[in-house]
């Protein structure tokens, strides 16, 4: 299982990547944007942590340029948003890729490490 | 032309007959003055006209209404056989008309548009505006037997005046003639009779409104109350003197001040909604780190001090965390009803003005150990927090002070006490608290209770003072629905 964490709060980066790694996910993380984008092209992860609101571009972006490489289908199972702006404009977009959105701060913490691993929000 | 010429005829002998009927009923006219107005008459229309039309400017001025004048035609001074006077009013743009029928009594019956101007229109055509045996449709109307009308074109009104007799005899000549005379004469005082009477119903009308309205109204003129819709002496209200005015606007002063107070209360609540929506931002990222690293900390195995520690540091990060989450109730413009425990609401508020109330011993007392109501969660969280900090101001150098607030529930209403036990609101100001821009506080902004009165109203609730004689008390009413009640 690869997953590749794009944050750029280090703090909650680093604690997402050691704590996947306990469920046995091998993690790549970045604070970029533009990064995530290559990282992405060059590799092949099973599922994409995205935070909306990066210091460079947005997590949309990111989302947007991956459109080139994966299906609406991919994208949809891939991708995991994580936010702390939960508006509604930012909700309806979120919603339009029909990707798992998650608020920050999280609930339940294992909860969300559980649905970064298996792709379903219960 | 013959013809003609003997109806001018007939009808000037009837006029002339009449009139000096007329004179002798007139105890002021001296007889020089009937005997030279019987010469000047010699047949002439014209002056019959002018005596008729001074006749009946004598009812007017001696008649406060529309019945009063029309009672006095009754007394049949005009026409020798007739019993019966009924008025056709319609106001323009109305869809119904009114009938009033005077004969022993007064009747009002109501028609529809329609048969108002089916009526209005064949009698304007008729060529001798006499009916004499012609039916007005629909005998709802109670015209019995033959009668003489005439239509008349008001600014705001049409009218059709319909003289009867009751009986199926025709009118006499000399009554047709002496009705064609006096009827075009009438329009003017039907016309003001019917306007002023309209204007005092509209008065009325509005005497109710303003009676009804939130807002205090005083009118004066000349230091003389015309009215006023205080119940009580308060001295909250709007002023307005009409002293050598024809017309006054009624200028909505309270409600205007009212309206910019609440517009600057938006405007503060959305500057510092904004900026303390960077804040939270800024703020939650780094907390959530702190509690994501805690937490993975926590899995690991520690000893049980460590262990302690991170425990602790975890519950602060949830109480920073909570605090955020309160203070966008604070800052937030949405007013958007939901269900919620208002205890808790209250004691989510009493964290935030806890620096501003340090030394006030702060406590909610009910039956209840929550309270679930539908109403604005941020509303009422803006409404609580002025209350709270002025009552921490109030009470800053008073030793043991304390703030209350019980919550009791009354069949639809829940009634919130905000009591504590400072200096109270003096008398002298008492009147004025809800007053926007009223302060007494060096820095005050004189908005805080105006604005939290405008913001329960909102809330279909209401604030007042009540007076205690100890301290100050407000008392707050807001709906509510028990959960046995609730869908």
């Amino acid at each position: 299982m690869k997953v590749l964490v794009i944050e750029d709060e280090i703090l909650i980066q680093q604690s997402l990547k050691k704590m996947l790694e306990i469920k046995k996910a091998l993690v790549d993380t970045t604070a970029s944007g533009q990064e995530a984008i290559s990282l992405i092209k060059n590799n092949e992860y099973d599922r994409i942590v995205c935070d909306l609101m990066l210091k460079d571009i947005t997590g949309f972006d990111i989302i947007e340029e991956s459109k080139s490489i994966f299906s609406k289908d991919e994208i949809s199972k891939k991708f995991i948003i994580i936010t702390a702006y939960s508006s509604g404009q930012v909700l309806k977009r979120a919603n339009s890729y029909d990707c798992i959105l998650l608020n920050k701060p999280f609930n339940n913490i294992q909860g969300a490490i559980n649905t970064i691993i298996t792709g379903e929000n219960k | 032309m013959e013809n003609t010429g003997i109806a001018e005829n007939q009808k000037a002998q009837f006029i002339l007959k009449n009139q000096i009927k007329l004179l002798s009923e007139f105890p002021k006219t001296n007889a020089k003055e009937c005997y030279s107005k019987k010469l000047d008459l010699n047949l002439n229309h014209k002056s019959a006209k002018f005596d008729f039309f001074s006749k009946l400017n004598s009812f007017f001025l001696s008649s406060n209404d529309l019945d009063d004048f029309i009672k006095l035609l009754q007394k049949k001074t005009f026409l020798k056989n007739y019993s019966k006077i009924s008025l056709f009013i319609h106001e323009k743009g109305n869809i119904k008309a009114s009938c009033f029928s005077y004969s022993n009594k007064k009747n009002i019956s109501t028609l529809d548009v329609e048969s108002f101007s089916q009526l209005f229109n064949s009698i304007k055509k008729s060529k001798d505006r006499s009916y004499g045996s012609i039916e007005i449709k629909g005998s709802q109307f109670d015209i019995i037997g033959t009668f003489l009308s005439h239509e008349y074109l008001l600014r705001y009104h049409s009218v059709i005046l319909v003289i009867g007799n009751e009986n199926f005899l025709p009118f006499s000549e000399e009554d047709k003639n002496i009705f064609h005379i006096i009827a075009p004469l009438l329009e003017v005082f039907f016309q003001v009779f019917i306007e002023r009477a309209d204007t005092v119903k509209k008065g009325f009308d509005i005497k109710e409104a303003l009676n009804e309205t939130f807002y205090k109204f005083s009118f004066t003129r000349d230091k003389k109350v015309l009215f006023s819709n205080l119940n009580n002496k308060s001295k909250d209200l709007v002023r307005i003197d009409v002293s050598n005015q024809e017309y006054f606007i009624v200028d909505f002063n309270n409600s205007k001040i009212l309206n910019q107070a609440e517009t600057f209360h938006q405007e503060r609540v959305k500057v510092l909604g904004e900026l303390f929506n960077t804040l939270k931002h800024e703020l939650s990222n780094p907390l959530f780190g702190l509690e994501l690293s805690t937490d993975l900390l926590l899995m690991g195995g520690l000893q049980k001090d460590q262990k302690e520690f991170l425990e602790q540091i975890k519950i602060s990060i949830k109480s920073c965390q909570k605090i955020i989450e309160n203070f966008k109730n604070l800052y937030s413009e949405e007013e958007k009803a939901e269900y919620f425990d208002i205890i808790e609401l209250i004691n989510e508020v009493f964290v935030l003005t806890k620096s501003k109330s340090r030394g006030l011993k702060r406590k909610v007392t009910s039956e209840h150990t929550s309270l679930t109501i539908l109403s604005s969660r941020n509303l009422l969280a803006q409404i609580f927090f002025n209350l709270i900090i002025n009552s921490a101001e109030a009470c800053r150098n008073i030793k043991n002070a304390f703030l209350n607030i019980h919550i009791q529930t009354f069949d639809q209403y829940i009634i919130i006490e905000v009591s504590d036990n400072g200096p109270g609101v003096p008398v002298n100001i008492k009147h004025n608290i809800f007053t926007p821009f009223y302060t007494t506080k060096k820095d005050g902004t004189g908005l805080g209770l105006a604005i939290c009165r405008s913001l329960i109203l909102k809330l279909s609730g209401n604030l007042r003072l009540v007076d205690t004689s100890k301290g100050a008390c407000f008392e707050l009413v807001l709906p509510y629905e028990s959960s046995s009640n609730r869908g």
